[in-house]
């Protein structure tokens, strides 16, 4: 009798834990959202919209990728610390700068850059589909905010796509969510990219609001993508469209021509010049902007050289400008200390003056005659360098810190100034054109031009835009890039080939799909 | 935020009480166990439940009471040393009793008795016929057989003999003698098949494990080693934390389950094999009180050899030249501090930083144990605390244990047990941690022997030279505090309940949680000199993680023997486990003083302070039915079948099947065999199963969302987004492992020798991997089941008794070799025929083993020849100015197959693997009178490794001292230094055979005889030596093991001197 009741107590129990199973391996997450989910609500819309905002201003936060707007040109030169085999990420790099074997489609920068816009071309049509699906009540305040991030994901489709185009030439339309990824995939050139683009920009147009309205430029407005309309015009030779364009954002009535040393200044950071920039939120350790001492060369190892943010901060000496981009300025030019650090100074303490070389003291400029010992270490220690995006300690950056948190200019009006001049001259209209470059000259203090042709308009976008991003698009757009490179760029030009005017595409991507690989490129 | 911080501080307090809590705890566990237990006491019992000591036999044996004639006596073994623990069995009765502490025992035998059967495991049993003394002496010589122990299966224990899978049982002793405070690491060379290694001689870290190598591709699963065997505790899967937290004094047994007949049974997570362990329980007998004391030394284990001062100038002088600068001097090379300590070259100031970093480490160990039982009650209790200083400085690794074993049957039909551990961790990992990431222990290697710690004032700079990535490590240490504290608490009652004959509900129910502190804190002038105008804000981290696992197993077995020949024992099991954590973290900047470090978090400000929390939970439900038959113990058949479900996969495939076969032949007990006297044991064995792996993190077939941070205005703003690393992948499962296994167990003249050999087939299909796909879907990986690898290999060992008697010598071998390969990739991984190719990206090529090193191979140096010139031009034309002093690199092919005259990525071809050829074993046992002398080497040999240890020959920093490339010394290992780049090539410069043979552990005991300390309290005195890890025989010099991953904390060998009393 005993037993038997064991044995029940002993089936029960089993009985009991049987049907507990399903609680057990049918879990949800409990701090995360699955994607259809987050998406499912306007709320849901409107947050996500900061994930395509993120991809483009990632591509900032790495030591690599960081550099991707402002290489392959003829004003860059490769820094000395560029080749620091220690680093893996730096083989990659260097091979950016200098279009040596490994520039390939296993190239993980290229990759990166790549992937990066995909990425944000997924979240965006995520955006622009889901729109769609929702069922709601519309309500005029629903509707506008509908359109802020409507208009925000068409801006960055076409800016995503703009970015692709540009580098690749032969890149996937990605005009709507992909969601099977065995599904048969094929290149399109810039021929079909680029109306995508337009009427992309065309309806975020009627979308987004006014840069007035938003009252910043880190957010996407009207203005934003006027401006990237009209560069997208002049690379379809819309020449009358594009100095449209270009003239609506300088009519905008937000933006205007600062002073000089407003422009990159820690100090002015929300000046109007700017049309777009990315911002860092000060203080935040997870995202940092690496470009802030990526141009400065190891000035600290000069002796009697101290680190300071007078002096720079810390030298990262990835990029430097190349020789030829110097001999473009007039000595007169403002341009030159305003956007530039020219000079160091000897600034040690007095007890250690003696490390400085003989005949040179404190507070005297360090001469790079000087300095040929320290061409031993395979550095260049002092040159004279662009400081658009150095950072000072203002938002919390310590001097020995790699990283800071200062806006990365994206966009800015001088720009919208020279297409217009380019435009309308392109378009006849050259009196209407020199206006808009003579006033950018006025501002650096040197003579207005009184005609112009395309040598005068690319000296003048390298002296005001130099090292800004927007050198390799223009040069690509004008045919220029391989022959500009291999006269001015020391490092890329002797491995020019014609091929590398597009890059190649991520080998493992060419892999999976076995779409053909840019002509020219084995890997 | 406040409040986050608030909770932080607070749980920093809960950690402090906890502790306290503990302690006292623990010592009213042993007061009232010391008072209790005595009380208990009665000489009969209940033979198979004292001697199984909690495994789980149940036959049922009926305590017999009659009494006719009461005998006594003493059993002891050969050389004199009383015998506690003995059972007394009346042939043909289930009367018995085992002896007490003493080796004494008492046993009423009923009328009709007429032989005693007195048997221990270890000891050969002997059958004594009862005359009319009434006291009975006996000595038990030693069995050199284990086939007839019994061994733990997975829920479950089985006679060896009836055994049909491959299991390695390794005994308690050559564990202990290991003086590592990780079982796992105790096991280091002892089983054939197991592989272990350390990587890392951090105090407290684990250990690197795999059971007949590697079947599993996935490299970057979340930190998971994919890899990694199952452990099972008292038959609880181990579900994370630290096996370092178990005490390997507290281990009965240990039972490696190597193939699908043995491991099927824990289903989707066996195919990479099973530890169960089982931990100790009492004995029938009068307290055993035992106190154990060790203390021991550790050093480092290897050491490479630096450039000294001068050898630093030269190298640096060397790659000046090799750079291009022409002739330097001293004074151009070096910068103040260097050149100050320089002396112009005549009274260098020289720092070994070797010396000036480390120092000898030690350990401590002192456990207190209780054990005993009556007939009704058994129990275990043992309260260790092992307190370790690592060689680096800041390196501490203190463990308190507590464990109590019992169990109690208050009726013959039912007994209740459970197992308790309570254990506490404490770290300082100061001394290996660095702001942002774990110590990279190059200081030891890069920092100039021309630098310095203090400056002249005396005081700890921060840099030992003008480069700010120089640390010295000293000041790095006072600048910061990071210390790990962990406490794990897990109860695991069980209850048997004998339903009727042969047949027993077994409930087994566990509960467990493990908490973890960890803080960090970098004080404010961590990077710069307190002498700084600027000093930066301080930096603080606490992060608490709590795990908790359920776990409740209902299992009947049926056992019977039907007409002496028809044996059926079958077993089914319903359980459920369960996994809960979170990890809350929080970090902040800029505490208002340094003076309080971590624990001045609530005083960060709002804005420099971040919280993070992590939530994640898994759970698993699985039936289980084994049957076994076997025929007159010849013959016998195991099946097994396990059905798994689990929450880490994808709705459509959350249960799978996992079913095995398996067959054994006692072959030396048929009856032809009878007559073959030399051959004492003779069985065959094979099997077939189906073992899974779900070794990846939670919810990984799901899409789930990443969070987009955009800033505007200085506001962030955070929305859900897509993570592109997660696409969703619904039909998400297991590893599957396909596993063919034979074998042979077999004892040779009367046991003398003994051995096993297996050979095993697996099939792995269906890899976990995350697989790479078009990023245009807005993704970049998906994890899917893709890929096949499959592996084989023989595991053999053999003990030898090769002298007995006074002197004896026991010797034991063992060897394994395993052989893997990848057979298919992911689906983009086909060719245009559909064939698998290579996935160079990760290092993976079809055909070829899974850690192959496919590299350019290097054959010599360019000498400054003009006939070299000209080659290393030609060959190598997109490097710029390639010749005298660079890599010579081999032409191995070209695009077409054939070697071109030009080195590219055509030329790269497969240099060996990590995976060795063969590893084994040698332990040899002497012993003579009480003393005993243990040696055991381990052989793993046909390793290639790269030997990340080897610099760049920069010479920004100092490095291994190599012979390198001069025009002057054209014959050298390494390329000419070079102060603008790293030689080309590197990694081929840099493979080395890293094969080796080690002399593992060397132990020495002594029992002092009994009659030596008979004046004494003590009834056992035993006095012992032990080394680890002493000493390695190999070509791989240049690192501190050539085991260790380059960078870790230095790995170390140990002397360790202990004394272990019994009263």
């Amino acid at each position: 009798m005993k037993k038997n009741k064991t044995y029940l107590i002993a089936l029960g129990v089993i009985a009991l834990f049987s049907s507990c199973g399903d609680s057990i391996v049918n879990l949800e997450p409990k701090d995360k959202f699955t994607t259809d989910v987050a998406l499912s609500t306007l709320d849901g819309l409107e947050g996500s919209v900061y994930g395509v905002y993120e991809r483009a201003k990632n591509f900032y936060e790495s030591e690599v990728t960081s550099t991707y707007n402002c290489v392959q040109d003829d004003l860059v030169k490769a820094g000395s610390n560029i080749g620091d085999g220690k680093i893996g990420s730096q083989q990659s790099l260097l091979s950016v700068f200098s279009f040596n074997s490994v520039f390939n489609g296993s190239n993980s920068y290229v990759q990166q850059i790549w992937d990066g816009c995909y990425i944000g071309l997924n979240r965006a049509n995520l955006i622009i589909e889901g729109i769609d699906n929702l069922v709601i009540d519309w309500t005029p305040a629903k509707v506008a905010r509908k359109n802020q991030v409507l208009g925000e994901a068409y801006f960055f489709r076409a800016f995503y796509h703009y970015t692709l185009v540009t580098r690749w030439d032969n890149i996937v339309l990605a005009d709507k969510v992909a969601n099977n990824p065995d599904a048969k995939i094929s290149l399109s050139n810039k021929d079909v990219v680029l109306p995508l683009i337009v009427s992309d920009l065309v309806t975020s147009i009627d979308l987004l609001k006014t840069a007035s309205e938003i009252g910043f430029s880190s957010r996407i407005s009207k203005g934003t993508a006027r401006h990237l309309l009209s560069k997208v015009y002049m690379v379809q030779n819309e020449w009358a469209k594009a100095a449209e364009m270009a003239e609506a954002v300088i009519n905008d009535g937000y933006y205007k021509l600062e002073p000089l040393d407003h422009i990159f200044s820690c100090a002015y950071q929300d000046n109007k010049e700017i049309i777009l920039k990315w911002e860092f939120l000060h203080g935040d350790a997870n995202h940092q902007d690496r470009l802030v001492q990526m141009w400065l060369p190891l000035y600290d190892r000069v002796n009697g050289v101290k680190r300071t943010f007078e002096q720079g901060g810390r030298p990262y000496a990835r990029m430097h400008p190349s020789d030829y981009y110097w001999t473009l300025f007039e000595p007169n030019d403002l341009r030159l200390n305003a956007y530039h650090k020219r000079y160091w100074i000897y600034d040690t303490e007095k007890e250690n003056e003696g490390s400085i070389p003989p005949g040179e003291f404190v507070g005297d400029t360090v001469k790079a005659a000087t300095l040929t010992e320290y061409a031993n270490i395979g550095a260049i220690v002092i040159t004279p360098t662009t400081k658009k995006y150095f950072e000072d300690g203002t938002f919390g950056r310590k001097v020995d810190d790699a990283s800071g948190w200062k806006d990365i200019i994206h966009y800015r009006l001088a720009e919208a100034y020279l297409i217009a001049a380019e435009a309308n001259w392109r378009a006849g209209n050259e009196a209407k054109g020199l206006t808009f470059i003579n006033a950018i000259r006025q501002r650096a203090g040197v003579a207005n031009f009184t005609s112009l042709d395309q040598e005068k308009i690319l000296d003048e976008q390298a002296r005001e835009l130099g090292h800004e991003g927007h050198r390799y698009e223009m040069l690509k757009r004008l045919g220029l890039l391989e022959e500009r490179i291999k006269l001015y760029n020391l490092d890329a030009g002797p491995n020019m080939q014609p091929f590398h005017v597009r890059w190649p595409i991520p080998r493992n991507f060419v892999d999976m799909t076995k779409v053909s690989q840019n002509e020219g490129y084995s890997e | 935020m406040k409040n986050e911080l608030k909770v932080g501080e607070y749980l920093t307090s809960y950690s402090n009480k906890f502790k306290s809590v503990m302690i006292i705890t623990a010592f009213s566990l042993i007061l009232s166990l010391c008072f209790v237990i005595p009380s208990f006491s009665s000489n009969e019992i209940d033979v198979k439940s004292a001697t199984n000591q909690g495994i789980g036999l149940n036959d049922e044996i009926n305590v017999a009471l009659q009494q006719t004639k009461t005998i006594t006596g003493k059993v002891v073994d050969e050389d004199g040393v009383t015998l506690p623990g003995v059972s007394v069995v009346v042939k043909g009765t289930t009367t018995g009793t085992v002896t007490d502490i003493d080796g004494s025992y008492s046993l009423n035998v009923p009328s009709g008795g007429k032989t005693l059967i007195f048997s221990f495991i270890g000891m050969t049993s002997q059958e004594l016929s009862i005359g009319t003394e009434s006291q009975i002496n006996v000595t038990l010589e030693q069995s050199y057989t284990n086939l007839d122990e019994v061994v733990a299966i997975g829920y479950g224990s089985m006679e060896r003999n009836n055994v049909t899978g491959a299991i390695s049982s390794i005994k308690t002793d050559e564990i202990m003698k290991a003086p590592v405070p990780n079982v796992v690491e105790a096991l280091r060379g002892q089983v054939s098949g197991v592989k272990i290694s350390r990587g890392s001689g951090r105090p407290g870290s684990g250990v690197n494990f795999s059971i007949r190598g590697k079947r599993s591709l996935g490299i970057d699963n979340d930190g998971i080693n994919e890899n990694e065997p199952l452990i099972v505790i008292d038959g609880v899967p181990n579900t994370g934390g630290n096996l370092a937290d178990i005490n390997p004094a507290d281990i009965a047994s240990i039972n490696i389950l190597k193939d699908a007949a043995a491991a099927s049974i824990y289903g989707a997570s066996a195919s990479n094999g099973v530890v169960l362990i089982t931990t100790k329980n009492g004995v029938f007998g009068k307290p055993s009180f035992n106190v154990e004391m060790s203390y021991g030394i550790s050093d480092l284990s290897m050491q490479p050899t630096m450039f000294n001062a001068r050898e630093y100038v030269a190298a640096k002088q060397a790659a000046a030249l090799g750079g291009g600068m022409g002739v330097k001097t001293p004074t151009q090379l070096l910068d103040a501090v260097e050149l100050k300590n320089w002396g112009g070259g005549d009274s260098i100031n020289e720092t070994n930083w070797h010396d000036k970093l480390l120092k000898m480490g030690n350990t401590k160990n002192a456990s207190v144990s209780l054990s005993g039982g009556t007939d009704k009650f058994h129990y275990y209790m043992n309260g260790d605390a092992y307190m370790e200083d690592g060689i680096a400085q800041r390196s501490t690794y203190d463990r308190y244990s507590m464990r109590v074993n019992a169990d109690y049957t208050p009726y013959e039909f039912l007994t209740v047990g459970t197992r308790v551990q309570l254990s506490k961790s404490i770290a300082d990992e100061t001394g290996s941690t660095l702001y942002n990431g774990s110590a990279d222990f190059g200081d030891f290697v890069g920092n100039s022997p021309l630098g310095r710690l203090y400056d002249d004032f005396g005081r700890l700079v921060p840099t030992v030279k003008g480069d700010q990535f120089q640390y010295n490590p000293l000041y790095r240490y006072r600048e910061s505090q990071v210390d790990r504290n962990s406490s794990r608490v897990y109860i695991n009652p069980w209850m048997e309940i004998k339903i009727i004959d042969g047949l027993t509900f077994r409930m087994n129910a566990f509960a467990e949680q493990r908490f973890e502190n960890y803080k960090e804190f970098y004080s404010s002038i961590y990077n710069n000199s307190e002498l700084d105008a600027d000093p930066g804000t301080n930096k603080l981290r606490i992060q608490l993680k709590e795990e908790m696992t359920y776990l409740w197993d209902n299992i009947l077995n049926y056992r019977k023997v039907f007409n002496e020949v028809h044996s059926v024992d079958a077993t089914l099991v319903y359980g459920i486990q369960t996994y809960n954590t979170y990890t809350l973290n929080t970090n902040g900047q800029g505490s208002s003083t340094d003076a309080l470090k971590y624990n001045d978090m609530s005083s960060v400000p709002a804005d420099k302070s971040t919280v993070a929390y992590d939530p994640d939970e898994w759970g698993k439900e699985y039936y289980v039915a084994r049957i076994g038959y076997g025929y007159d113990e010849r013959y016998n058949i195991t099946a097994t079948f396990r059905r798994d479900g689990s929450s880490k996969f994808g709705p459509l495939s959350k249960y799978g099947n996992f079913p095995s076969i398996a067959a054994a032949w006692s072959i030396n007990n048929e009856d032809f065999m009878k007559s073959i006297n030399s051959i004492s044991d003779l069985k065959y064995r094979v099997s077939y199963g189906i073992m899974g792996n779900d070794n990846i993190p939670t919810y990984r077939y799901l899409a789930t969302t990443a969070n987009g941070t955009a800033v505007f205005n200085q506001t962030g703003y955070t929305g859900k987004t897509t993570d592109p690393q997660v696409f969703p992948n619904a039909n998400l499962r297991w590893e599957v492992s396909n596993q063919f296994n034979t074998g042979v167990d077999f004892g040779l003249f009367n046991s003398r020798i003994t051995g096993t050999i297996d050979y095993y087939n697996t099939h792995t299909t269906d890899l976990l991997l995350t697989e790479q796909i078009p990023s245009t879907t807005g993704y970049t990986q998906v994890m899917s089941n893709v890929g096949k690898t499959k592996n084989w290999g023989i595991d053999a060992n053999i003990d030898i008794a090769i002298l007995t008697g006074g002197l004896k010598w026991n010797m034991s071998v063992n060897w394994a070799k395993d052989h893997n390969e990848i057979v298919s990739l992911s689906r983009y991984a086909v060719d245009a025929n559909g064939n698998p190719v290579d996935d160079k990206a990760n290092g993976w090529f079809i055909g070829q083993d899974i850690d192959v090193i496919y590299d350019y191979k290097f054959i010599g140096i360019y000498s400054t020849s003009e006939e070299d010139i000209a080659t290393a031009a030609t060959m190598h034309p997109t490097i710029k100015g390639y010749g005298s002093g660079d890599a010579k690199i081999a032409d191995i092919s070209g695009p077409d197959g054939v070697p071109d005259g030009v080195i590219d990525s055509n030329d790269k071809t497969f240099l060996g693997s990590p995976t060795p050829s063969w590893y084994g074993g040698l332990r040899n046992t002497l012993s003579y009178k009480g003393f005993e002398l243990t040696v055991l080497f381990e052989a793993v040999m046909g390793v290639e490794k790269i030997n990340g240890y080897y610099g760049s020959l920069i010479m920004r920093d100092n490095q291994i001292k190599v012979d390198y490339w001069t025009p002057e010394d054209q014959v050298a290992d390494f390329p000419q230094p070079n102060v603008k780049k790293e030689y080309d090539f590197a990694d081929a410069v840099k493979l080395r055979d890293a094969s080796f043979i080690s002399l593992r552990n060397l132990s020495f005991g002594y029992n002092v005889p009994a009659k030596l300390i008979k004046k004494t309290p003590f009834k056992a005195l035993s006095l012992f030596v032990r080394g680890n890890n002493l000493k390695y025989f190999t070509k791989y010099k240049d690192s501190y093991s050539p085991e260790i991953d380059p960078w870790n904390f230095p790995t170390t060998k140990t002397w360790t001197f202990s004394a272990k009393i019994t009263f």
